[in-house]
């Protein structure tokens, strides 16, 4: 028997589940039955309109399945006209010196797939460099990650608890440090120019409904049918690991949205954006208002993916702007990819693969 | 077997993984994966680079290390190709 590449099967699940518990959940104890019954939901979806599963599984020469790359198909708009997209991620390889081409070839078996832009959100450094050597691109704009630090003793508690746990203990010392900070006027936000807007706490049709609207002023967007919106949503409320989603709507003078945005967030801990969409004139609203919310909250700091119509907003409020993961595209017409690379894109959180509860989840 | 497409896969090879590695030289069948000269990305510019270069089309089942582990093993997959495609032009 041959090392193959083919697509994944319900047969795999188990085998994908255990390596993805393996590779990117290292010192978590995740149920396996919730991530296998999460795995089933998201690599076998598509079935029920007839179609094949476009993610991928590495088969070596044992029958073992060793390798995974999840395909996530997807309909865009592109100056109005249909584009068919795929976002992947999650691409893994069971002891890769064994099998020292499988991510090589689950790349391009993804990216030799139907769509006619393929493109990633999560891309690390090793991953941007395999995308490059097959004639892929980043997208330097949509790699940019932003960082605002709202109580500075306990961030640094919390991103020193990130990696060892227990220094999560030592919370209330932030806490007490910090609210001192801000009683001797250390440390407090920017007082800000609301402009007569209000921001509000939306229920789920509220803030799908303002999506839908104001991702209409991107050149590049999903058609939010396909997949729909609603589930997408449905998937990103249960992130455990990141807090409670918040949702909120920011109105103009009118009744017309101008921004809104989604973050997850629990007290103490930093805040983690999944979207921002903002008409041009209100980033600064937007972005105003999510720093105050997530303050009032609890949070320590908030942090999110820019894109490159905040990036006055953030700058102009101190945020820290670097390097995340890449956003990386690829397409069989060049013509096309110079197109995306020229356009303004909504390809990453609700519209790449930052919905996915892979993210975030704790699956406990 | 050409002596002009083993050198200049030899060329390639050395050119793009050995200087990495701070290594002067490379024996025909030394190993590229086990000696940690080539990753995943390497194989994928290896790819490349055979396909633009021989005017060869690289399928995906021949991406193991039985057709690209060495410089032998590299030159004399090129050949097969070559030898079934024969409109393909050599460099």
């Amino acid at each position: 028997m041959s090392e193959v590449i083919r697509a994944v099967r319900r047969g795999d699940v188990p085998a994908v589940t255990e390596m993805f518990a393996r590779v990117f959940m290292k010192g978590r104890a995740p149920s396996k039955s919730l991530l296998s019954s999460y795995f089933e939901d998201i690599l076998f979806d598509s079935a029920r309109d007839g179609t094949e599963p476009r993610s991928r599984v590495f088969v070596d020469r044992e029958g073992v399945v060793r390798g995974f790359i999840g395909v996530w198909p997807r309909r865009m708009l592109l100056g109005g006209r249909i584009i068919e997209a795929a976002a992947a991620g999650s691409m893994m390889v069971d002891r890769p010196e064994d099998h020292p081409t499988a991510g090589a070839r689950l790349l391009r078996a993804y990216l030799a797939g139907p769509q006619d832009l393929s493109f990633s959100e999560t891309a690390n450094g090793i991953s941007q460099r395999m995308w490059e050597r097959v004639g892929g691109e980043r997208i330097p704009a949509a790699s940019l990650d932003w960082l605002k630090v709202l109580r500075p003793a306990g961030f640094c508690v919390a991103a020193a608890g990130a990696s060892f746990r227990p220094l999560r203990a030592l919370r209330p010392l932030g806490s007490v440090i910090d609210r001192f900070a801000s009683s001797a006027g250390f440390v407090a936000l920017e007082e800000t120019e609301t402009r007569g807007s209000r921001d509000v706490a939306a229920t789920t049709g509220e803030v799908l409904d303002a999506i839908q609207l104001l991702s209409g002023s991107y050149q590049l967007r999903p058609d939010w049918e396909l997949p729909a919106l609603p589930r997408l949503l449905a998937h990103a409320e249960s992130k455990e690991r990141y807090g409670e989603l918040h949702r909120r709507v920011v109105y103009g003078r009118g009744d017309k949205p101008v921004a809104c945005y989604l973050f997850h967030a629990r007290r103490g801990d930093i805040a983690r954006v999944l979207q921002v969409l903002a008409e041009p004139n209100a980033a600064g609203l937007a972005i105003d208002s999510l720093l105050r919310t997530a303050a009032d909250l609890g949070c320590v700091g908030v942090r999110g993916r820019a894109d490159p119509g905040l990036f006055d907003a953030l700058v102009s409020r101190r945020c820290l702007l670097y390097h995340g993961a890449a956003t990386v595209i690829h397409a069989r017409d060049k013509s096309l990819l110079s197109e995306v690379q020229g356009a303004r894109s909504l390809m990453t959180g609700l519209a790449g693969e930052s919905w996915l509860r892979l993210i975030g989840g704790s699956f406990a | 077997m050409s002596n002009h497409l083993k050198q200049a896969v030899r060329e390639f090879v050395e050119t793009s993984f050995l200087f990495r590695e701070g290594r002067d030289g490379l024996g025909d069948d030394e190993s590229l994966l086990g000696a940690g000269l080539i990753d995943s990305t390497g194989i994928l510019e290896l790819v490349s680079y055979l396909e633009s270069e021989f005017g060869i089309v690289v399928n995906d089942e021949e991406i193991v290390p039985e057709n690209l582990d060495s410089i032998g093993l590299i030159t004399a997959y090129v050949a097969r190709k070559q030898s079934a495609q024969p409109s393909a032009q050599v460099a």
